[in-house]
Order: structure tokens, then C-alpha cells, then sequence
């Protein structure tokens, strides 16, 4: 009983700190493997079976979602899993006829897989240093956003999840980018101007307080030096 | 989501990955194998435990929508049959005669007079939204005024419906009360159900009589002899009735016994008659009673 509430604890205290609830998940590993292999019939191979990712995030949810009155956390975290597989096979029925690239073909007499035949038309090094390029961005784009108190798992967290309130956002950044000095207001107060915005884009006070750790993070993503960042956000920038 | 969104990764754990896409959303989504500054095409979102809850309770809203529309249509339909379509019909018989047509709620939805006392009744009169009690109350109180009941009047109400048992309910329950409303009034009227067996013509009418002709009385005629009637002087005789007469007498006791051919006219025609023998054969007779003896 003690082990049960112990785990409880790890559980709660996972759900608020994103280095407690990769500990937990690493020390869950075994489990979350045995989850995925009763669906897979076989053990689970990491980078390459996309079951074994779907497990570990639907392990996250069950994190999220737990409470105590839900029973045994790690039955609880089972049944999330199972649903979770489930919901994902049925997405992926339309997807039935498309052919995996790591599927096994006979060559010779050595066993190959597809994507091994392939020819990768990009450019792996000319990739690699892009990679490390943006690697590099984010990272600076990062220490901005910590120079405010956010990471981006908080961030993602408070992003609009309606589409309604994406474009409200999309609406202030609009405003703010027509009116370059709230975005240096932005940088060097570390405040973001929430009454000039909301004045300035017609969008209520309330939607901006709401959203203010994500309206950082793009008002930020739009100021001076981050343009691999600014680039990737074309749709965004279709749209302002 | 539009069409070829890419998404950066931006940050990387054990279980999930926070990825940015085109349109500056971050999202959480399943790490497969991915590393920071990596632009992926496909992605598993994470599904927070709080937008199950909102769905959940937007399928709840929807559904408790629905069920509410539902009921609000089946009780509107069966409400509007209720409040709006006519049911039955009351005919109330003071003399004047008035019949209302009634919906099951006892909202009376349409007056007629049925003769001309009921339409001078109801001239004037509104009913529209008044219940059954109301308009018939307020149509005794008319018929009082108006001089068409009085004291020993008389008040008959007959519902039709095809749901008896409603119709006779309801008669009762308008007996009671109107019987409860004249008791303002020092009259003795009484209330019944049914018709009045009345004699009085609903309409004036005018109705032809023929009146027959007397026919006039035979006065008795006095009897007188019959006088014999002298044949004309140029007349035989054959052929009339009287000498036809004399001629069967004198042939009565002729040997053949019946109409002999003698007695006929084609006898009398003969040229015998023409040159006066006729007289000498009469006298004559006498040959025929020879040859009888």
C-alpha cells in the first residue's frame, strides 16, 4: 500500500514539473514496454515502432489525468493506453494500404529493409547543419523565454487549442508587429503590454491575460534574431 | 490545420516532444525519436485530460440539446393539438341556439348562431382566447339582457365529441358551473343536458293551405211515367228499340225459340215493307200461330 501511495505522489508531482514526470517515466519504462508489446505481439523497437511513442505519450496523459479516486494508478494508466492504441489503429485504418519503409525485403540472401533501398534525395550533411543552425536558435530562443520564467513545455501548455482564440492571438501579434515599440517594451520591461494590446487589436483583456505565457513566447519569436524560427511560421505570416 | 504543415521540434522529453507548427501553435506530441531543430510532417498530439473533460461535457450539452428539442417539438405538437384544434362542440339551446367549437382544453376557438335569436346573441361578442366556462357564463348573462331568458327559462347544453367520456365530463362540469353563476341572478332557470323539444319554428316560414271547393248537393228528382215515345211518321219502326221490343214479343213464341232471322233489320229493310204490306204482314201475324198449332 505504502509502494501505491508513494507512486500517487511521483504521479501528482508529475503533473506540474516535466523533469518529475520524465523520471517517472523512465523508471516506468518496463511497463510501458510490457503495454506496448501485448498489442504488438513482440517487443517493441525504439525509434522504429511508432506504437511504442504513442504508449509513452498516452502514459503522460494518464499523468495528467489521473486523481486518486480513479483507483490504482497504474491500472488506471493501462486502460488510457489501451484506449489510446486503439484510437490511434482506427486513425490509422486510412492509412492501411501505405506500405512501411522499414518493412523487411529479401535481398539475396541478407535481409534488408526498404528504406535502406531508398535514395534520400535531401542532403544529409547540408540537413545536418541546418538542424544544428535551428538547434542553435531555439536554444537562444529558449534562454529568451526563461528570461521570462516560461519554457516551452509551458507554453505549449497555454496555447490556444480553438481556433477561435488562435486567431485572437494572431490578431495581437498583428497589432503588436504594426507597432514595433510594444515589442521592444516587450523585450526590455519583460511585461507584456496587455492593455495597449488589447486596445490596439480589439481583442479582450481577458483572452490576452488568458494566453500571456504563449503570446510571449510569438510576440518574442518576432523581435530581431530569430529567423529560422520567424521563417517556419510562413502560415503565420500568410495570415498576419 | 492547413494543408503541409511542418512542425519544428523545439523541445524534447522522455514521453512527449513540444513541437511548433506554421501557424505558431505549440503542441505537445509524441516523441518519436525526434531531436530539437528536427522538422517533422506527422505528429500524434497529446490530449489533455481537461479538453476530455470539455468534450465530454460538450457531448453532454449537445445531447441534452437535442433531447430538449425533441421534447420542445413532441410537446409543442401535442400542446398545439391540446390548446389549438377543435375537439369537440358545445350547443347551448336557450332559444337562441349557439354552438362553440371547443379544443380539448376547453379553449373555445369558434361561435356560431344557429338560428337568428343564437346570431343576435353572439353579434358583437368576443371569444377568442376564452375558456368554455367563460363564453357560456357570459352568453347566459347576454341572453339574460337581451330579454331571451327569464325567470322559468330553460338552458340545455349538449357536448358532442368523439371522445364521450370527455363530453360528458364535460357537461357535468358546465351544468355545475353555470348553475353556480345564475345563483347571482333571483331566477328560476333551469339547466339541463340535451335539447329543448320545442315548437317554435327555428325560421319563419310560410306554408300554402289548399282549401278544397264545396261541392254542390243533387236536389231528389220526382218520378213521372214514362211516356211512350210515337215513332216518326216516316219512320218503320225497324230498327228502334221499342219495335225491337214489340218484334221479341211477338217472337217469343216462335218455334226456334231465340232471335229468329227474322227480326232482323235486313228483314225490315226488305222491299216488302216498301209498298205498304207491311201493315197486312203485322196483321197478318197470324200465319206464325197457325203453323205453332
Amino acid at each position: 500500500m505504502s509502494g501505491g501511495h508513494e507512486l500517487t505522489e511521483q504521479v501528482y508531482a508529475a503533473k506540474t514539473d516535466p523533469e518529475a514526470a520524465d523520471a517517472l517515466i523512465r523508471q516506468y519504462m518496463g511497463f510501458i514496454r510490457a503495454e506496448a508489446a501485448k498489442f504488438l505481439h513482440r517487443a517493441p523497437v525504439e525509434g522504429q515502432d511508432e506504437e511504442l511513442s504513442i504508449v509513452l505519450l498516452a502514459f503522460y496523459e494518464a499523468i495528467l489525468g489521473y486523481e486518486k479516486h480513479r483507483g490504482a494508478f497504474l491500472a488506471y494508466a493501462s486502460r488510457g493506453i489501451r484506449n489510446r492504441l486503439i484510437d490511434h489503429y482506427r486513425r490509422e485504418k486510412k492509412h492501411a494500404k501505405v506500405v512501411s519503409l522499414h518493412e523487411p525485403i529479401q535481398d539475396g540472401d541478407e535481409d534488408a529493409l526498404k528504406i535502406d533501398h531508398l535514395e534520400d534525395p535531401t542532403n544529409a550533411i547540408e540537413a545536418s547543419h541546418r538542424r544544428s543552425a535551428a538547434k542553435e536558435e531555439i536554444t537562444e530562443f529558449e534562454q529568451c523565454l526563461e528570461g521570462f520564467g516560461i519554457s516551452f513545455s509551458d507554453v505549449a501548455d497555454n496555447c490556444p487549442r480553438q481556433e477561435r482564440t488562435l486567431r485572437a492571438c494572431q490578431k495581437v501579434l498583428a497589432a503588436a508587429r504594426n507597432h514595433p515599440e510594444h515589442l521592444d517594451e516587450l523585450v526590455q520591461t519583460k511585461k507584456l503590454p496587455i492593455a495597449a494590446l488589447s486596445s490596439l487589436s480589439g481583442v479582450d483583456r481577458k483572452t490576452l491575460e488568458r494566453h500571456r505565457r504563449y503570446l510571449i513566447a510569438v510576440l518574442l519569436a518576432f523581435t530581431n534574431g530569430f529567423e529560422i524560427i520567424r521563417g517556419h511560421l510562413y502560415h503565420l505570416s500568410e495570415t498576419l | 490545420m492547413k494543408e503541409n504543415t511542418t512542425y519544428l521540434v523545439m523541445e524534447v522529453h522522455t514521453a512527449y516532444a513540444v513541437l511548433l507548427d506554421n501557424e505558431g501553435r505549440f503542441i505537445k506530441a509524441a516523441n518519436a525519436g525526434y531531436q530539437i531543430g528536427d522538422v517533422v510532417e506527422k505528429a500524434f498530439p497529446l490530449k489533455y485530460p481537461e479538453d476530455r473533460k470539455k468534450q465530454a461535457a460538450r457531448i453532454m450539452r449537445f445531447a441534452a440539446g437535442l433531447a430538449a428539442c425533441i421534447c420542445v417539438a413532441v410537446f409543442g405538437v401535442y400542446e398545439y393539438q391540446y390548446f389549438f384544434l377543435p375537439y369537440g362542440t358545445l350547443q347551448m339551446q336557450i332559444n337562441p341556439d349557439v354552438e362553440m367549437t371547443l379544443s380539448r382544453s376547453g379553449r373555445v376557438l369558434d361561435l356560431d348562431g344557429i338560428n337568428e335569436d343564437g346570431e343576435t346573441l353572439i353579434d358583437g361578442y368576443k371569444y377568442d382566447g376564452k375558456d368554455k366556462y367563460t363564453v357560456t357564463d357570459e352568453l347566459t348573462d347576454r341572453a339574460i339582457n337581451l330579454g331571451f331568458l327569464g325567470d322559468g327559462g330553460q338552458v340545455a347544453l349538449l357536448v358532442s365529441s368523439q371522445n364521450a367520456e370527455w363530453a360528458e365530463s364535460l357537461e357535468k362540469d358546465l351544468i355545475d358551473e353555470l348553475n353556480e353563476h345564475l345563483k347571482q341572478y333571483d331566477l328560476t332557470i333551469n339547466v339541463s343536458v340535451g335539447t329543448i323539444e320545442t315548437d317554435v319554428l327555428d325560421e319563419p316560414q310560410s306554408i300554402t293551405i289548399p282549401i278544397p271547393e264545396p261541392e254542390p248537393v243533387p236536389a231528389p228528382e220526382p218520378s213521372a211515367e214514362p211516356e211512350p215515345v210515337q215513332p216518326a211518321a216516316n219512320d218503320s219502326g225497324y230498327g228502334d228499340d221499342a219495335s225491337d221490343d214489340l218484334y221479341d214479343d211477338d217472337s217469343a213464341g216462335s218455334p226456334s225459340g231465340g232471335d229468329s232471322s227474322y227480326g232482323d233489320g235486313s228483314y225490315g229493310d226488305s222491299s216488302y215493307g216498301d209498298d205498304g204490306s207491311d201493315d197486312d204482314n203485322d196483321d197478318d201475324n197470324g200465319w206464325d200461330d197457325d203453323i205453332d198449332d
